[in-house]
């Protein structure tokens, strides 16, 4: 598949340019109207890696937990390798060259859009499926737990439940970043 | 006395707060007691991963075993209450018992 190849290519560049937005090194094709996206059904796990890049805006996500992303989508959708395969293509072709243009594209292809939503939350999360809190059986599946990204913006003060991340107590001083943070907030 | 032969005084049927205080006092009073517990023994850092590798981090009873012979109140088609509302108590089979709910620590709370 050409167009995986190219998407690769886009990868690695990604993964050499340290701060640099994936969606803004995608290709700058002028929007297409609504047009076929099915093609190849054949996703590999770098198209998966590719497409997980793309949509959250990271370059630095984990082969592994990508592919666990990946094997708990799929099996819980049949279709999903193939809206995979349409969202390569739509990023490629420029249909979705900017997840600024997203909500355009969601009303264009609303299955690729709807599995994209799908593997942004699975990153975002680190799980799929909806999990039940008073059921010892649901449709969730594990997908990642610190390295979920909901945890990125807090990083440098806190840690996700379970390990400290210092001495007991830790969080009784105030973040260094404070002052700064509140530069921000009031800029 | 074959190995699935077993003889006690007293035999206390849970290994939870309740059932592991009684056959304690017992045995200090000099009773032989036998404790019946259809849940396994885990240690507490199993229970840690457990917790960090849920993919339901909203069931707290999640981490703790959840064996198909020592089904709880959250396994499906475990003994329901019925009445006007949902009435659906947590409950964990394992050495400990429910005790072990909030990882087998309870924090004060304060009388004010």
């Amino acid at each position: 598949m050409i167009v995986s190849d190219l998407l690769r290519a886009l990868s690695r560049l990604f993964s050499r340019t340290s701060g640099r937005s994936p969606e803004r090194s995608a290709p700058d094709v002028p929007r297409a109207s609504a047009a076929p996206l099915r093609g190849d059904d054949s996703v590999s796990s770098s198209d998966f890696l590719t497409v997980s890049c793309f949509l959250t805006g990271k370059n630095d996500l984990s082969p592994a937990v990508a592919a666990r992303a990946y094997a708990a989508l799929s099996s819980a959708d049949a279709t999903f390798a193939a809206s995979v395969s349409d969202l390569l293509g739509a990023i490629c072709t420029g249909r979705l060259a900017d997840m600024k243009m997203f909500d355009d594209f969601a009303r264009q292809y609303p299955e690729p859009a709807a599995a994209a939503l799908h593997i942004i939350s699975a990153w975002y999360l680190g799980y799929t499926g909806t999990p039940e809190p008073l059921c010892s059986e649901d449709d969730s599946a594990f997908v990642a737990y610190e390295s979920a990204l909901m945890f990125r913006p807090t990083a440098d003060v806190t840690a996700p439940p379970s390990y400290t991340p210092g001495r007991t107590d830790y969080w009784q001083e105030p973040p260094a970043s404070l002052k700064s943070d509140r530069t921000c907030l009031s800029a | 006395m074959t190995a699935s032969s077993y003889d006690a005084d007293v035999v206390v049927v849970g290994s939870g707060v309740t059932g592991s205080n009684l056959a304690y006092e017992l045995a200090r009073k000099g009773r032989s007691v036998i404790i019946l517990e259809s849940g396994i023994r885990i240690p507490r850092w199993k229970i840690v991963e457990n917790f960090r590798t849920s993919s339901r981090k909203v069931n707290r009873n999640d981490p703790y075993p959840n064996a198909p012979y020592a089904p709880n109140s959250y396994t499906p088609g475990y003994i329901e209450n019925t009445g006007t509302f949902r009435f659906l108590p947590g409950m964990l089979r394992l050495v400990g018992g429910t005790t072990w709910h909030w990882g087998g620590s309870d924090v004060a709370v304060p009388s004010q």
